[in-house]
């Protein structure tokens, strides 16, 4: 035998065992995208439909009439069109809202239950020893240990992704105009945002796991580490793109500015009145004054003139956000993933999981 | 016979002493998370209070006009009223995020310390060892789920006192903040604490009936969100008072099925061959 078949079938075999001890996971992940893809599609037919039976499909929130249907402010029971708004606003804009929660579940589980064990079992166990005796480089070894489960989650997230985004677009304008978009749901649960968090907390997962060495701490840890990571995205996001300011009259009515840039965009960046020179004095600035009278005299003080203004991200940054956000995570996914190979190849064999 | 007596109490001693070795990491972190969110608690009630004192809203309920001789005015009329409901609203977030992560104590109780206990044992074998030593099986099982127990029960009363606390007094004062939605409902009162020792011990049986801990694991982390879903979707929502009533009923239906489930454990730990 020569030496170069002996390395392919070691490889072979490393191979083969890493996919012989992943075949859970993969066979629990794909039943779980299957069913959360079908719901996904089932609902949106079904929403379509009705949307579509009751004559408000393609309407808005924000314009007064659709198909010549008088249909801004709705009051329950005063007839079927809004009943037909009613319907929607009770039974898909849950589901829809509950399903976005349950996507976001997605990276949580895939740092802690498939990243955290993948190498701390190994390494608590010490099976680790016995297939770093083979001829497979360890670098390899974390390679093909690492890539069958990246493949899959970012198969399967994006899947789910693309379906809940295209679920969530014919909805957002009907009832959902006032989910801020870029909140963790939708923001999170849809686009490649949700692909590039799994990824990047399932290394998070390994790398922590490759450092603490235990499973269940591990396992621990990466939960804490991906909630921060959440927290973390969501206090960095409204500040990636430069807001847009919108301007009231000089009596502070913003009535000039159509009302679907107000329904579409993600409001409240900041918000207050303007000094005659244009500067911002924003809302929290007079905050602490305790009555209306106060609030003004405070505003007075510091020269605002009656102008208001809010920052806002209007609709045309959600794709900007989503890729910036992904690029950043999948950059830090690339770091981490980086840090455990040079972490496992500097790592002695003898030495046991103590 | 006084030697037998104190060799039962060196043996429980001894249980108890492996027991806490064992959790020692898990029980000191817990108590640093604990002491911290009660600090948090009562600098949030504080304020919070203070500000129902100041505004003379205090007793007052969201859908009481008028309240302490102040009205809700129309529109754009001056309202004392409104503007220290539209004040108390910044307490709001703080009590629900709040209420949300002591959701999370119930589940992740169940699945970090629930079901490794006995999947561990199992998977690892090491349950073989201790079994031949002069402990019997009943009072090692006992010493195993005693421990983390009594330290997640202890825990969870004070989480669910301090979240109650801190909640009670503004129970009526927030619009559209249901008593008997899942936040707050099932984060304070009997309630929370029932719930933890329900996911604890569906950890406990599922590790037992899987047998491998990641699996037992995630089998317990879906069980038990089920579990919180359906009873946010199940529960009764009475029109007037019987909040107590609620909460001592679901309380005691999650304890007899976490009895249920322990009496399971028992059961089948005796009957297992070595």
């Amino acid at each position: 035998m020569t030496a170069r078949t002996v390395l392919t079938e070691g490889a072979t075999g490393v191979l083969w065992l890493v996919r012989r001890q992943q075949r859970a996971f993969l066979w629990t992940f794909a039943a779980l995208v299957v069913a959360l893809a079908g719901y996904i599609v089932w609902q949106r037919v079904e929403m379509v439909g009705y949307l579509r039976d009751h004559g408000i499909d393609g309407c808005a929130d924000w314009r007064t009439y659709c198909r010549g249907k008088r249909i801004s402010d709705p009051v329950r029971g005063s007839g079927p069109l809004a009943d037909a708004y009613f319907h929607v606003y009770d039974v898909y804009r849950p589901r829809l809202l509950d399903t976005g929660r349950l996507l976001l579940a997605l990276p949580v589980v895939a740092g802690v239950f498939v990243g955290a064990p993948l190498i701390a079992r190994e390494l608590e166990s010490g099976t680790y020893r016995l297939v770093w005796t083979q001829s497979v480089s360890r670098t390899r070894w974390l390679a093909a240990r690492l890539a069958l489960p990246t493949a899959a989650l970012v198969v399967g997230t994006a899947i789910l992704a693309a379906l809940y985004t295209w679920w969530w677009r014919t909805a957002r304008a009907i009832t959902l105009t006032d989910v801020a978009w870029g909140t963790s749901v939708p923001f999170d649960a849809s686009g490649p945002a949700l692909v590039s968090l799994t990824v990047l907390c399932f290394l998070l997962g390994v790398a922590l796991g490759l450092v603490i060495r235990r499973t269940l701490p591990a396992m621990a840890a990466t939960l804490a580490a991906t909630a921060g990571v959440r927290y973390g995205l969501g206090v960095l996001r409204p500040r990636l793109m430069p807001t847009r300011t919108l301007v009231s009259a000089a009596d502070g009515d913003f009535g000039a500015i159509p009302r679907h840039v107000f329904s579409t965009s993600w409001r409240g960046m900041s918000n207050g009145y303007l000094t005659r020179s244009g500067g911002k004095i924003p809302w929290d600035r007079c905050s602490s004054a305790d009555s209306a009278d106060a609030t003004e005299r405070c505003f007075t003080r510091l020269g605002s003139t009656g102008r208001a203004y809010e920052d806002i991200h209007p609709a045309s940054h959600f794709w900007p956000l989503q890729w910036i956000e992904a690029g950043i995570c999948l950059a830090a996914a690339l770091a981490l993933a980086a840090f455990c190979a040079r972490w496992i190849r500097r790592r002695p064999t003898g030495r046991a999981a103590a | 016979m006084s030697g037998t007596v104190t060799e039962t109490t060196s043996t429980t001693r001894g249980l108890l002493w492996l027991a806490w070795r064992r959790h020692r990491a898990a029980l000191t972190a817990g108590g640093a998370l604990l002491l911290a969110l009660a600090g948090y608690v009562l600098y949030q009630r504080a304020g919070m209070v203070a500000l129902l004192h100041d505004r003379n809203i205090a007793g007052c309920r969201i859908w009481q006009n008028p309240c302490n001789g102040m009205r809700f005015a129309p529109h754009d009329a001056p309202s004392p009223l409104r503007d220290a409901y539209e004040r108390l609203d910044a307490h709001r977030p703080p009590l629900l995020v709040t209420g949300w992560l002591l959701l999370a104590v119930p589940v992740l109780i169940g699945t970090f310390v629930g079901a490794p206990l006995l999947a561990r044992e199992l998977e690892s074998g090491t349950y073989k060892m201790v079994w031949s030593q002069s402990a019997s099986r009943t009072r090692w099982l006992a010493a195993l789920l005693g421990v983390p127990l009594t330290a997640a029960v202890a825990g969870t009363t004070a989480l669910s006192a301090l979240f109650t606390w801190w909640w009670w007094p503004a129970r009526d004062q927030f619009a559209h903040l249901d008593r008997y939605a899942t936040v707050p409902f099932d984060a304070v009162g009997p309630a929370a604490v029932a719930l933890t020792v329900l996911s604890f011990f569906l950890g406990a049986a599922l590790g037992l009936l899987i047998a491998r801990t990641l699996p037992a694991m995630a089998a317990t982390l879906a069980v038990t969100a089920g579990l919180l879903t359906a009873l946010g979707a199940l529960r009764p929502h009475p029109r007037d008072g019987g909040f107590w009533w609620v909460q001592w009923t679901q309380a005691g239906l999650c304890l007899a099925l976490a009895a249920a489930l322990a009496a399971f454990c028992v059961r089948r730990i005796r009957r297992r061959p070595v």
